[in-house]
């Protein structure tokens, strides 16, 4: 019955002297004998058979649970890539037209200041010279071109109200 | 070495959800752990029962056990082992229950000793004398068929503890039984 192929003197002369391994050697292969001769009663083969089936069942159960977790998790990536994908078309167009507008907007109140004070082209000239200046200084404000912005910023800044200054000189 | 090497296959298909290899599976361990739970119990219909837990929870466990490291029968064991203490304390509220009721109900408990009275050998008695653990130590080393390091690992005891429990335990077999079998 046993398989349990250890060496047991070895195993007992650990913890025993000489005499007492071998005396508890010989009780424990006695005992082992005396267990030997009540014979266990053996496993019905309908049981097997009747275990051999459910866990058949509990295996195709976790084969269909697997494979809908599956495809549940692929529709949810899919979900979640398609609305991603909707709302980018959506949003980001507009956040580029908000900047678009506030430039607009600075440009536009210079613009209305200046009306009647000076020609049409150094007008013309003066607005294209801003507008330079003023997406230079979002660019960096905005560390977009990745450089160190503070000093670029303040030449920048001098630059343009320089250009005021001479325009409202004339 | 080569039926070692077979086992580990058998359990790493087992991990990979094949059928056939849980079949292999329980044609190789299904004896010694009906026996385990035999010579526990002394009932062969419970026996069977903890035999069908056993197996179904090792599907549902099988991807937990770890094939490089583990030693496969100290984890079958250990689970064999939770399934009948389990059973045990489900016994024991199952009595606390039916304390109470008619005689006739009381009489319907499923103690070892009582519920299969044609099935239980001199051997079955005598081992119910023994203290239910050194008893399951016995248990484990012969039917089971663990090495004393096994049996040891599984407890987390020392394994001359292991040793002295199960040599005090066969030697108070043969007193009980009176050497008739020597």
């Amino acid at each position: 019955m046993t398989e349990n192929n250890e060496n047991l003197n070895e195993l007992l002369s650990r913890f025993l002297d000489e005499r007492q391994t071998h005396e508890a050697a010989e009780d424990i292969r006695a005992g082992e004998k005396l267990l030997a001769s009540f014979s266990v009663p053996a496993c019905d083969q309908a049981v097997i058979n009747s275990i051999k089936e459910q866990i058949e069942v509990r295996l195709e159960a976790r084969k269909r649970q697997k494979l809908a977790s599956s495809m549940f998790y692929r529709v949810a990536v899919a979900a979640v890539i398609i609305v991603l994908a909707i709302s980018g078309v959506k949003f980001f167009p507009e956040a580029n037209r908000e900047q678009a507008t506030v430039g607009k907007v600075g440009s536009g109140f210079i613009w209305d200041d200046e009306i009647g004070t000076g020609s049409d082209e150094q007008l013309t000239a003066l607005t294209a010279q801003i507008d330079e200046i003023e997406a230079s200084m979002l660019t960096i404000r905005l560390g977009e071109n990745g450089v160190e912005g503070g000093m670029i910023l303040t030449n920048l800044e001098m630059e343009m109200s320089e250009i005021n200054g001479d325009f409202w000189k004339g | 070495m080569k039926a070692c090497q077979d086992l580990k296959e058998i359990i790493a298909a087992c991990q990979a959800g094949s059928n056939d290899a849980f079949g292999r599976l329980v044609d190789l361990y299904a004896s010694r752990c009906y026996s385990y739970f035999y010579r526990l119990t002394g009932n062969a219909a419970q026996s069977n029962d903890l035999l069908s837990t056993l197996f179904l929870k090792l599907v549902a466990k099988i991807g937990t056990f770890r094939l490089a490291t583990g030693s496969f029968e100290k984890w079958l064991f250990t689970i064999a082992s939770n399934i009948f203490r389990d059973h045990l304390r489900r016994q024991y509220r199952q009595k606390k229950l039916l304390e109470g009721k008619a005689e006739e109900l009381k009489a319907d408990t499923t103690t070892p000793a009582k519920a299969d009275v044609e099935m239980i050998d001199e051997l079955q008695v005598h081992m119910a004398k023994l203290d239910a653990e050194t008893a399951e130590l016995v248990i484990l080393r012969f039917y089971g068929g663990l090495t004393f390091r096994q049996i040891a690992e599984m407890r987390s005891e020392p394994v001359g503890t292991v040793l002295s429990k199960v040599h005090r335990g066969l030697k108070r077999l043969r007193e009980l039984m009176g050497h008739r079998h020597d």
